[in-house]
């Protein structure tokens, strides 16, 4: 190897990927990781992230990396309003255009090596499958089996009419 | 973070085991002391509905007992049990009877930061410690039948602030199941309550709710997703959409009622112009015992996620050529009115040519059109009141109108009505106002417009 600015990530299953330091500095738990290693020529073993996983992640913070810098996106934690309007990109959407497994693994693999533009937008593109679903379309969309007895899922309609307003 | 994971229920148990006890020292007493117990509270009629007049002859009187309360909903069952002399209490429930009795009493000298305090500790010492003390105050005033004090004066506090709120609240409240005195109290995660019908529910079902697929073969991805990433994805849906997902199946209820989601949409929400000062949030919190769901469902709140719209109508005369005939035209117009979290106010008065779906995507403050007013607004209890209403097209002005609103809601929650009270012209240099007729005036109906959100 040799070369400084780069640094090689190793998946659960053994895959390893050779990265720019500056894209693997998006995950702050690896960048907090980096700097405690100081300079070194070791590769950094990821013990709970899959080769096809990392793949994707990896894709993603290569192709945000230069807004790394930009700070009016929505944050994790930061203003509710916004978290709630926030649109998703064209790149991003078409990102998680994966089966569910990968796109939630994907997920927690981000919220793992904290990674917030991308739990981020994760989050967003989930919430926008919800968003204007009825109940019985979300657990379609999930394969979620219906577990409330009728008389639950009558209270509990009732309960919630307030709600209810398109 | 996974070890935050337990579910609302994690007390359930420990209260259902709390309320066995409670019944069975209960009967155990009863049986002993009857007669003086029956001495103590005959006065009352619907005690001897409730329990039994006398010890019972029958050996397996308890048995019966235990049948009658099955047969009767969970909350009647329970309902009966303050009548009668509370059985000494555990030396630890005492103590977070006196905690909660502290905690009452900073909150009726408004030192809210305390109260908090100590309501959270009391709560965490026994997560039934409200009945326990309401049950303790019943007690003392069936003994002392003098006063009849309310028993839910506690929670029904009055700041000055939301003196009238809280009395409409109140009347709101009379009809309803969930009333705040004793109702059945869960913990939420994130720090909050669960009150009414629904911690009596949650309460019932098990602690290890998950998302379970349709088909029993299949794994299915949501079902390997942390509660901490679900509730991320919830953050991100407005209310409607939250409480959908809450329909799925038990495990999103329970999800649905973390307070790290509510807390933030009910802060957000009650800050000027929606309550009087900053302070008001807390206080508000204290109030609905820190179910902040149940806040934002109940507590009044002029809705910025849509427009109010009056459809008004009146007659009018009109000549024709055929004077057997009398013509009369019906004529419609349109008031709205959109309310911004910044005390803003847009008031529209329109005729049918700019119907609700043509005015609607445009109707923002930068609008110029007749009939269109700018102006601040603030709402005191369930009063919407809208000052300094004028015309932002023109400079030479001299009048400005004032309006006030009672802000209703069919059903509780929605928040969608809104009826005239009051309409002025004010001479902007006088202050002088000038009372408008209001004949022809329909109330305002809520429209939530997806595109405000």
């Amino acid at each position: 190897m040799g070369d400084s600015n780069r640094l090689t990530l190793v998946a659960s299953d053994g895959g390893k990927f050779v990265v720019d330091k500056e894209v693997v500095q998006m995950s702050v738990l690896l960048k907090n990781m980096i700097e405690d290693l100081g300079e070194t020529d070791e590769s950094i073993p990821i013990p709970n992230v899959t080769s096809p996983v990392l793949t994707k992640v990896i894709e993603f913070c290569e192709n945000h990396r230069t807004d790394a810098a930009r700070t009016d996106g929505p944050n994790v934690d930061g203003d509710d309003a916004r978290m709630r309007t926030a649109v998703v990109s064209d790149w991003d959407r078409q990102f998680f255009d994966v089966d569910q497994d990968l796109m939630f693994e994907i997920i927690v693999a981000a919220n793992y090596l904290d990674i917030k533009s991308l739990v981020d937008v994760g989050c967003k593109v989930v919430a926008d499958m919800i968003k204007g679903k009825s109940p019985q379309e979300i657990r379609d969309l999930f394969d979620i089996v219906n577990d409330f007895s009728p008389e639950e899922e009558a209270a509990l309609r009732k309960e919630n009419e307030w709600a209810n307003d398109r | 973070m996974p070890a935050a994971t337990t579910a609302v229920t994690g007390d359930s148990d420990e209260l259902a085991r709390f309320r066995q006890q409670w019944l069975e020292e209960l009967r155990a007493k009863k049986k002993v002391s009857a007669n003086e117990e029956v001495a103590g509270s005959a006065p009352s009629a619907s005690t001897s509905a409730d329990v039994p007049a006398h010890p019972h002859p029958h050996p397996h009187s308890s048995q019966q007992r235990g049948s009658h309360d099955a047969s009767s909903p969970p909350p009647a069952a329970r309902k009966p049990v303050p009548r009668v002399t509370p059985a000494p209490m555990g030396p630890a429930l005492q103590r977070a009877v006196d905690v909660y009795r502290k905690a009452i009493l900073h909150e009726q000298r408004s030192e809210l930061d305390d109260a908090l305090r100590l309501y959270r500790t009391a709560f965490r010492m026994d997560p039934n410690v409200d009945r326990a003390y309401h049950l303790m105050e019943d007690e003392q005033q069936r003994r002392a039948t003098t006063a009849p004090a309310p028993a839910h004066k506690v929670h029904h506090h009055k700041t000055a602030s939301s003196e009238s709120a809280t009395g409409h609240l109140a009347y709101e409240l009379e009809g309803l199941v969930l009333g705040p005195a004793r109702t059945p109290v869960a913990h939420a995660r994130g720090d909050g309550f669960v009150t009414g019908m629904l911690a009596g529910l949650v309460a019932s079902w098990s602690d290890g709710l998950s998302f379970e697929p349709e088909n029993e073969q299949e794994g299915i991805p949501i079902k390997t997703m942390p509660d901490e990433i679900l509730l991320l994805v919830l953050r991100r849906l407005d209310h409607t959409s939250v409480e959908r997902f809450a329909r799925v199946n038990r495990k999103a209820r329970v999800l649905t009622l973390d307070a790290s989601l509510w807390r933030p949409i009910a802060k957000t929400i009650y800050q000027p112009p929606q309550v009087s000062d900053d302070e008001a949030f807390d206080a508000l919190v204290l109030k609905y015992m820190m179910d902040y769901r149940r806040l934002y469902i109940e507590h009044p709140r002029v809705r910025y996620d849509g427009v109010y719209i009056a459809v008004c109508h009146y007659m009018r005369n009109g000549v024709g050529e055929n004077v057997w005939v009398n013509y009369s035209h019906l004529i419609t117009y349109y008031r709205y009115l959109r309310f911004y979290p910044d005390g803003q106010v847009i008031s529209l008065l329109a005729n049918e040519e700019h119907s609700p779906s043509h005015v609607i995507p445009v109707l923002k403050p930068t609008l110029r059109m007749k009939g269109l007013f700018v102006g601040n607004w603030y709402l005191d209890g369930t009063e919407v009141r809208i000052d300094d209403l004028m015309d932002p097209g023109t400079d030479a002005t001299r009048y400005s109108f004032q309006m006030v609103l009672e802000l209703r809601s069919r059903p509780l929650g929605r928040w969608n009505r809104l009826d005239f009270r009051g309409y002025d012209s004010v001479h902007i240099a006088t202050g002088e106002a000038t009372p408008l007729a209001l004949k022809n005036e329909r109330p305002f109906w809520f429209s939530k417009v997806r595109s405000y959100a």
